[in-house]
């Protein structure tokens, strides 16, 4: 990691000087911790919020209920003796909102799935396929109907901002697909 | 398809299902006012040990995008995109598309202010903004709560379901519209 970090800071000071942008880089640097901050904050808020209504699902047994909805479906991908039940229903819930397109609900459940599937795996020093395999469907795109992608075509004056939904669906499944193909190519279980 | 009916439902999503959770939980006689305190408070926690993780992560993926490495990767790979029928424009988008949401978010609206959004350029566009996230910050965050590091096998599998949505773009928008 600190290499990667070390490499990616390089290349960004080596293209500024080339290109010119000494004053971007330079204002990315003092400005990027407050960014950072402010998205913890945010998160902060998002977190708390949704860990709350994620408690009155789990006490409430509706937690179970989805967990139970979506089993069958995500089975093939996380197998119940590899992913305990709760890893099971945080999953449910985030990719429950993944498809809605709830993305500040989304990413509080991810984070409380990826650690809950972290205490599954019984090799604390590398990630399991499972837990590969969630972020995986969370770096690619699952949302069923693209509301802000539309908006934006609407008020940039399209005719037709809704007409792009079946190619996105289409094309999200392929890289979805793709990508869980590539964790199985490289990723023991 | 109706772009109000839909964006008035997807608009209400949210809403109905809070207050349907809050519902469920007074059925089922749970103290829910309680409940909800005390998930908001176990999560209050880890969302700040993010932070510390976060702030080196952010910083230089910023700096690798003001300085002007992803115009130069542009250009370079400009000639094979356009042998490839990809529209030379998004070549951009799908450079930024990966490292930065409100990055993309503003080269989308450029791009489709230059092209009309209803023009080849413009639907591609859309498909890949559409059937694609900010894979690096996703990354970054999950990983900074596990405090471990990102294996690159795994920056390798996101970055290909990446560029399959990048290349099934220009495909289905040929084949469908």
């Amino acid at each position: 990691m600190g290499l990667l970090l070390f490499l990616l800071l390089v290349s960004a000071v080596i293209s500024a000087i080339f290109s010119g942008n000494i004053n971007n880089i330079s204002n990315a640097c003092i400005n990027s911790s407050t960014t950072a901050t402010y998205f913890a904050i945010e998160l902060c808020g998002s977190m708390a919020f949704w860990g709350g209504i994620m408690k009155i699902m789990e006490s409430s047994g509706l937690c179970d209920k989805l967990t139970k909805l979506l089993t069958r479906p995500l089975s093939f991908l996380f197998k119940k003796d590899k992913v305990s039940g709760k890893s099971l229903s945080f999953i449910s819930a985030n990719i429950t909102a993944n498809l809605l397109g709830l993305s500040n609900a989304a990413t509080p459940l991810g984070i409380k799935a990826v650690t809950s599937l972290k205490q599954d795996n019984p090799d604390k020093h590398k990630i399991s396929k499972s837990t590969a395999r969630f972020v995986l469907m969370n770096t690619a795109s699952i949302q069923i109907i693209p509301t802000t992608i539309a908006y934006i075509r609407l008020s940039c004056g399209s005719t037709e901002p809704m007409a792009i939904i079946i190619p996105i669906l289409i094309t999200s499944v392929c890289s979805v697909t793709a990508g869980l193909l590539a964790v199985e190519a490289f990723f023991k279980e | 398809m109706d772009f109000k009916a839909i964006s008035t439902v997807s608009a209400l999503i949210l809403p109905i299902l809070i207050v349907f959770i809050w519902g469920f939980g007074l059925y089922k006689k749970i103290d829910v006012f309680s409940e909800f305190q005390k998930g908001a408070g176990e999560n209050l926690k880890t969302a700040i040990e993010i932070l510390p993780a976060l702030l080196i992560l952010i910083t230089s993926i910023n700096m690798l995008k003001e300085s002007g490495a992803l115009e130069a990767l542009t250009a370079l790979v400009a000639p094979l995109a356009s042998s490839l029928k990809f529209p030379p424009d998004c070549v951009g988008l799908a450079l930024i598309r990966p490292i930065s949401g409100s990055g993309a978010i503003s080269y989308f609206k450029q791009l489709l202010t230059s092209h009309s959004p209803d023009s080849f350029t413009g639907q591609v566009a859309s498909v890949m903004m559409g059937s694609t996230e900010t894979t690096f910050y996703v990354i970054a965050v999950y990983f900074s709560a596990l405090k471990q590091k990102c294996p690159k096998k795994l920056i390798a599998a996101s970055l290909i379901a990446d560029f399959t949505g990048f290349v099934m773009s220009v495909l289905w928008v040929n084949l469908l519209m």
